[in-house]
C-alpha cells in the first residue's frame, strides 16, 4: 500500500497523529478537503490561543505566525512550498516550521477572513487583539467594529492591546467611550503617548477589565482612577496623577474601597517626605523578603515594603522608591511566592 | 500449530528479574502463535489485564490452549511483540499536553517499522486494540511525518483523502444506489432543511 488512509484510523490514533501536528501544520491538512478540516479539533486545539497584531500578523500559542501579506506572483523562496487555498481563496506560502504567509488583494479584509477561519477550525478564541498607530492604517472605528464582531462571536476578549500616537490620538475619546462594548475581560493594555490631557473631558471607564495596564497617559484623572474600582491589577506608568491621588487611593483602600486589588503600582514624580496611606516610611530594609505575586500572565514583586493594614485586616507591603519615581502596594495572599534577598552593604 | 513450531520472539533473558520469569502463549488470527515474557506483556494494558484476570501459573501457560487474539494477523502480532519484548520494563508515558507533541522514535522502532504502509496501518490499529501507549505514539508519529514538506494535494495522495468533489460524487452515487423512494424523501427532506423549516412534517 502506497498510501495510507489517515481517516480510518482508530479514533485515538488519528488523534495522536494531528497531535504531532503543529498549527501550521494542522491548517495545511485541513486544507485538503472539508471532512479533513472537521477531524483537526480533535488535536486539542480548542486550546489554542489566538492572538493578532493589527491586521498583519495572527499567532497561535506566541509561536506560530500566520503572517497577512499583499498578493504577489512569486514564491519568497524557492523552495518554499506554496498552495492554493480552496477553502478561503488565497495562496499560502510556508516560509518557516513556524511561519506561513496567505496573500491577499485586501489585507484588511483577507485578514479578517483568515482570522475567523482560524478561530472556526481550531474552534478556539481570539484572546488578544493589539494594535499601534505607528505599523498600523488602521482607524479606530475600524478596530471598534472588528472588535465587535470578534464579540459577537465568542462574547469577550481576554486582551486588548491599543496604542495612540499622533496619528490616531483624536480617536481616542471614540475609542473610550465605546471600548466598553468589547468586552475586555482580563487584560487591557493602553498606551496613550499622543493624547493630551483635555481639561474639561473626564475620562472613565465603564466596564474596567480585572489587569488595566497605562503607559504615558496624561489625560489619566483621580476620576479616571476611581472608575477601575474593580479592578485586580493597575499599572500605571506616568499618569496625569499626583502624590495626594495616590495617597487617596491608598486611604480608600484602606477603608475597604478597591477591594478587589491585588497589585497596585504607579510611576511619577512623589513629593519627598509626605505620607502615603498615612506612613510615612514608605520602605523597610530589614524586610529582606521579596513579595512575589502573579497575576494572570503578569508577574510583580515588592522588595523592603513597608507593610500597611486595612481597617478589615488585610494587610499589604507598600513601598516607594523615590528616585525610580515608582510606588508598589501589593496585597498580601497565601499564594504569593517569596524570594529572600541579602543585602549588600559597601564598606 | 504446536508450541515448538511456533515463531519465538528473542527474549533477553538478562533483562528479565527472576521471579517474572514467565512467558505466555498468544495466537494470532491466522494461528501463528507467539510466546511473550510477563513483562513485555506490561506494555500492552489490554493483554495485562486479560492475564491477570486468567491468573495462570507456570503449567496453566504451557499445558492450557495459548490465548487467542482474533483480529490481528501473525505478521502483525509478531511486530507488536518484538516492540513489546525490546521495550519491556520501560515505564508507560503519559502525556505532558505540549502542542504539538513531542514524539521520539529510537532506532530500533524506526527500524521495526521499516515496512510498507499497509502493515504499519494493521500494527497501528493493533497498538490501539491492544492498548500499547508507546507504540501507538510512535506509529502515529510516523504517519504524522509523511506530512513533511507537503501540499494539500500531495497529502491526499499520502492520505488517501478524497476531495470534496470526489466525497460529493460519492454520496450521490449511494444516493443513487439507495431505494428511489427512500431518495425521493431525503431530497425533499434537504430541500426543506434549505428553506429553514423546523419540520419535517
Amino acid at each position: 500500500m502506497l498510501s495510507l488512509p489517515v481517516l480510518r484510523l482508530p479514533h485515538l490514533a488519528l488523534k495522536e497523529v494531528l497531535k504531532c501536528w503543529n498549527p501550521i501544520e494542522l491548517f495545511t491538512f485541513s486544507q485538503c478537503s472539508r471532512k479533513a478540516a472537521r477531524v483537526i479539533p480533535l488535536a486539542g486545539t480548542r486550546n489554542f490561543h489566538l492572538s493578532c497584531q493589527c491586521y498583519r500578523f495572527i499567532t497561535i500559542n506566541r509561536m506560530y505566525m500566520f503572517e497577512i501579506g499583499k498578493t504577489r506572483r512569486r514564491r519568497i523562496f524557492e523552495m518554499n512550498l506554496v498552495y492554493q487555498c480552496h477553502s478561503i481563496d488565497c495562496a499560502v506560502e510556508i516560509v518557516a516550521w513556524d511561519e506561513c504567509i496567505s496573500f491577499w488583494a485586501d489585507q484588511w479584509d483577507g485578514f479578517r477572513k483568515f482570522i475567523f477561519y482560524l478561530s472556526d477550525l481550531f474552534q478556539c478564541h481570539i484572546t488578544s487583539y493589539s494594535i499601534t498607530s505607528y505599523t498600523s492604517d488602521l482607524t479606530v472605528l475600524q478596530f471598534l467594529q472588528f472588535g465587535q464582531e470578534i464579540v459577537g462571536k465568542q462574547d469577550e476578549i481576554k486582551q486588548l492591546s491599543i496604542e495612540f500616537g499622533s496619528k490616531n490620538s483624536n480617536d481616542f475619546p471614540a475609542f473610550l467611550n465605546d471600548s466598553n462594548v468589547l468586552n475586555v475581560t482580563e487584560t487591557l493594555y493602553l498606551y496613550t503617548i499622543g493624547v493630551e490631557a483635555s481639561g474639561d473631558v473626564e475620562y472613565k471607564f465603564a466596564g474596567a477589565p480585572k489587569c488595566f495596564i497605562l503607559n504615558h497617559a496624561r489625560w489619566f484623572t483621580r476620576k479616571t482612577l476611581q472608575s477601575l474600582e474593580n479592578c485586580t491589577l493597575i499599572d500605571l506608568n506616568s499618569p496625569g496623577l499626583v502624590h495626594k491621588d495616590v495617597n487617596e487611593l491608598v486611604n480608600l483602600w484602606k477603608s475597604g474601597r478597591f477591594s478587589a486589588l491585588e497589585y497596585f503600582q504607579i510611576k511619577l514624580a512623589f513629593e519627598p517626605g509626605s505620607p502615603i496611606g498615612g506612613l510615612i516610611n514608605l520602605k523597610d530594609y530589614s524586610n529582606r523578603m521579596r513579595r512575589i505575586k502573579k497575576i494572570y500572565r503578569h508577574t510583580y514583586d515588592v522588595l523592603e515594603g513597608a507593610v500597611i493594614q486595612r481597617d478589615d485586616g488585610q494587610k499589604a507591603d507598600v513601598r516607594l522608591n523615590f528616585w525610580e519615581e515608582k510606588f508598589k502596594l501589593l496585597v498580601h495572599s497565601e499564594k504569593d511566592k517569596f524570594e529572600y534577598v541579602e543585602l549588600i552593604t559597601i564598606d | 500449530m504446536s508450541v515448538e513450531n511456533a515463531p519465538v520472539v528473542d527474549v533477553d533473558e538478562a533483562a528479565i528479574p527472576v521471579e517474572k520469569k514467565m512467558y505466555y502463549r498468544f495466537e494470532s488470527n491466522d494461528k501463528k502463535e507467539f510466546r511473550v515474557s510477563e513483562l513485555a506483556i506490561q506494555q500492552s494494558e489490554t493483554l495485562n489485564r486479560l492475564v491477570e484476570a486468567m491468573g495462570y501459573t507456570s503449567e496453566d501457560v504451557e499445558n492450557k490452549p495459548a490465548i487467542a487474539i482474533e483480529n490481528i494477523d501473525g505478521k502483525t502480532l509478531k511486530l507488536v511483540f518484538q516492540w513489546c519484548e525490546h521495550h519491556k520494563g520501560e515505564a508507560i508515558p503519559v502525556d505532558d499536553g505540549s502542542v504539538p507533541k513531542i514524539v521520539e522514535i529510537p532506532e530500533f522502532d524506526a527500524k521495526l517499522m521499516d515496512i510498507d504502509n499497509g502493515l504499519l496501518f494493521k500494527l497501528i490499529w493493533a497498538a490501539d486494540y491492544l492498548n500499547i501507549v508507546q507504540l501507538l505514539n510512535v506509529s502515529c508519529k510516523k504517519v504524522a511525518n509523511m506530512a513533511q514538506g507537503k501540499t494539500p494535494a500531495q497529502l491526499r495522495r499520502v492520505y488517501l483523502l478524497p476531495s470534496d468533489e470526489e466525497d460529493e460524487a460519492a454520496k450521490r452515487a449511494a444516493q443513487e444506489a439507495q431505494d428511489p423512494r427512500a431518495r425521493e424523501v431525503e431530497e425533499e427532506f434537504e430541500e426543506r432543511k434549505r428553506q429553514g423549516g423546523n419540520s419535517f412534517f
